[in-house]
């Protein structure tokens, strides 16, 4: 059906005139007292972020390591990753992990970087290495606390099979990256509505399902295993 | 628009045991064969209600540690009334943002247009096989018939609606689709499916149905998914799940079709976070689910994954003749979170097969004869309900379904569906309540046969009278006499009661009362 009849249809039904302007708000979104106090009746300040995000990830089945600083977040990366061969080891582009240290991860280990295995392989192949990879090494662009929730924005370097295939994934996170609460990790959309990201996944948890007798399974499609690494003081 | 034909019987009262996404060929049975098929089937009953109860207990917990649980359901209700009232200007500001993403937006007047747009792309891109997450409108649209029917294999990649898709047969929960299937029937249909020998333990049977999905989402050449949330200020589709599936079908194949309901809009991200409280919660008591992805379009240039092309078909099917219906435009603010099914007295003792409709539960009796335009199965199905109102309280958006389904009952009757005995007892009864001399012949005449033939009341159990062995053996007084016994009459009715009440002190009365209650 053309759009025009199908909207003018609705207008109609409605019984009103088309709208030419975005109609008037009351209510939007949750309320200023959730805002205010989004970890309930607990107050948290900001140094016992990473702690409450830690007990909110852990409580679903993720892992979480805090470091407190760079040295201490690449001894947990490297324990994270032991006894795996790099070539079983995808990751976003190197570029993505700034700040971060962990070179040593391409040059020393030999983690594959998504797109330069895309540059090589079809997708078939391509689609088969990622599939087989046993950790899949992501940044985020946000932590957040109250629900121990991981949110990824997609991008040319930010691949979302590395966060989605492989058997493990291991994402890092910089203390400053957190934020409260669901809202503080949505796109800021007034000015810039247009540039969205192809996608954006909040990711809270390993890959879970209670389809068989209500009896709960662990990485039904998605990784059976979600290590978290935050690094504070970044 | 919409006609009764177009969207295949099952709706209007199918056999539960059809196969996902088929139109129905046996014989239909009718609510009340369903609901006794379903009261004796006792793995069904132990196991809805255990899982609803379970839903029911997590729910309660999650939402008592959120604080004021009735201002994020008032915020819920005015966010969705808000959007519902003016639909037409975020869903075109939802199809032009989608487009400006780079997505293909379609419009579907119902289920049959629906299916045709599929099967077009589908030709478009020669699709051998397509994978799916869960979707109750893909299961509303029967496209998985329509797929078939042109070759190309439809793979449910859920596992609970993989486990029913293989079973030939449909959800009975909206968030919980093999709810009525246990370990041993999923073991026999997975061993039947892959003809290897596998064990009842859950990680095997998961494990198993990762190995075989994962094989599927690799050859897919397009993923079709439904859409929870629709985001019109950025042209986003919000999918919630816990598996993963969803998101392997939006990354892996190169099309991406995404099936939605016209009402599943939202304004702004902002509503999204109100939502995204409210949903997860509700359904299974999860402060959020595993994943949440918003996606807004194909890869962008450069992206090395996700699909080339979206396209988003936004169906109405039956959904805009509720709009600007005074009694049933809230049942657009529906988020589809089944809390309704879980609290429901009635869905908690047969499940949701016995409904025969695509919707279970309460607001599946609302939802279906909204959807197919009243028809007279479908409007029975608001005869299912005790009117308890507990469905409402469940609502996380505060929809009024009991009074709905009062109201469809009132349409039901007026539509002259209610029958024909029924209908001459209201009619009588309108008329006696409308005389005093007939109201207390019509009581005199209704306790003499309360008395003399239903039987006497021996103080535990009715005694019943010769008569009414024979009368409660047949329609339609047996349809209350086989569960349970008749009310007994009192010796004096209240009218022959009332000078003595009148008289006696009201203190005394009530000494008396629970003098009665001690006794």
């Amino acid at each position: 059906m053309e759009r025009n009849l199908f909207i003018s249809g609705l207008t109609m039904r409605l019984g009103r005139a088309p709208l030419t302007e975005a109609p008037t708000r009351g209510i939007i979104g949750v309320s200023e007292s959730y805002i205010e106090a989004p970890f309930g009746e607990r107050s948290a300040g900001r140094q016992e972020w990473p702690t409450i995000f830690a007990e909110e990830l852990t409580g679903i089945g993720g892992k979480v390591q805090i470091a407190d600083d760079i040295a201490g977040a690449i001894v947990q990366v490297r324990e994270s990753i032991a006894g795996v061969v790099g070539s079983d080891i995808v990751s976003w582009s190197r570029t993505e992990f700034s700040g971060w240290d962990v070179d040593f991860l391409w040059d020393e280990i030999g983690v594959i970087e998504y797109t330069s295995l895309a540059k090589k392989l079809n997708d078939a192949e391509l689609l088969k290495t990622v599939r087989a990879a046993k950790v899949g090494i992501t940044g985020v662009n946000y932590g957040v606390v109250n629900s121990g929730t991981i949110v990824l924005y997609t991008g040319a370097s930010r691949n979302r099979s590395v966060s989605l295939l492989p058997t493990l994934h291991l994402a890092l996170i910089k203390e400053s990256q957190l934020v409260d609460r669901l809202g503080g990790a949505m796109p800021v959309t007034s000015e810039n509505a247009d540039a969205i990201p192809s996608s954006i996944h909040f990711i809270t948890g390993p890959s879970r399902s209670a389809d068989i007798e209500n009896d709960l399974s662990i990485g039904v499609h998605g990784p059976a295993a979600l290590t978290v690494i935050i690094c504070k003081g970044i | 628009m919409t006609s009764v034909q177009e969207i295949p019987v099952e709706n209007t009262g199918g056999t539960p045991h059809q196969s996902n996404g088929h139109a129905p060929t046996k014989k239909v049975k009718s609510l009340k064969q369903r609901a006794d098929d379903a009261l004796h089937d006792d793995f069904l009953r132990a196991a809805v209600a255990f899982t609803t109860d379970r839903l029911r207990g997590r729910k309660a917990e999650s939402t008592d540690k959120l604080g004021d649980w009735e201002e994020w359901r008032e915020r819920g209700r005015e966010v969705r009334t808000h959007t519902v009232a003016h639909l037409d200007y975020y869903l075109s500001q939802f199809a032009s943002k989608m487009e400006s993403n780079g997505g293909h937006v379609h419009f579907a007047s119902d289920a049959a247009e629906a299916r045709r747009i599929v099967l077009e792309i589908a030709a478009d891109k020669k699709a051998k096989s397509i994978t799916k997450s869960k979707s109750m409108i893909s299961e509303e649209v029967h496209i998985n018939h329509a797929l078939e029917d042109v070759g190309i294999a439809a793979v449910e990649t859920d596992l609970g609606e993989w486990i029913v898709q293989l079973a030939h047969e449909t959800p009975s929960h909206i968030i919980i689709p093999a709810i009525h299937k246990n370990r041993h029937q999923i073991q026999k249909l997975f061993e039947d499916e892959g003809g290897e020998k596998l064990s009842p333990e859950t990680s095997v049977l998961a494990a198993y149905a990762r190995r075989r999905l994962r094989e599927r989402f690799m050859k897919a050449d397009i993923g079709m998914t439904g859409c929870n949330f629709a985001i019109a200020e950025t042209g986003s589709v919000v999918i919630f799940e816990n598996e993963g599936n969803a998101r392997m079908v939006t990354t892996l194949p190169k099309t991406h079709i995404v099936m939605m309901g016209m009402e599943r809009i939202l304004p702004t991200w902002r509503d999204l976070e109100l939502m995204a409280n409210l949903l997860p919660r509700s359904a299974t008591g999860q402060k959020i689910t595993v994943y949440m992805s918003a996606l807004s379009g194909p890869r962008r240039v450069g992206e090395l994954d996700g699909p080339e092309e979206v396209h988003v078909i936004v169906l109405d099917n039956g959904r805009s003749d509720a709009l600007g219906d005074p009694e049933f435009q809230e049942v657009l603010n529906c988020i589809r979170c089944g809390a309704c099914l879980n609290v429901c007295p009635v869905y908690r003792q047969v499940g949701g097969h016995a409904y025969g409709s695509v919707y279970p539960g309460p607001i599946g009796a609302v939802l279906t004869p909204v959807l197919q335009q009243g028809v007279k199965a479908a409007g029975e199905l608001s005869y299912a309900s005790s009117l308890c109102g507990a469905c409402y309280e469940a609502c996380p958006v505060k929809i009024p379904l009991h009074d709905m389904l009062v109201h469809l009952r009132r349409r039901y009757v007026e539509e002259g569906f209610a029958p024909p005995a029924e209908q001459a007892a209201f009619k009588a009864f309108g008329t006696a309540f409308s005389s005093p001399p007939l109201y207390k012949a019509a009581g005199a005449a209704a306790r003499w046969v309360q008395l003399n033939v239903l039987g006497k009341d021996n103080g535990k159990a009715r005694d019943a009278s010769p008569l009414m062995k024979i009368a409660g053996s047949v329609e339609p007084l047996s349809g209350w006499t086989k569960y349970r016994a008749l009310p007994a009459a009192s010796p004096k009715s209240f009218r022959e009661l009332w000078p003595e009440l009148e008289q006696s002190n009201p203190s005394e009365m009530k000494n008396k009362d629970d003098a009665g209650d001690g006794a």
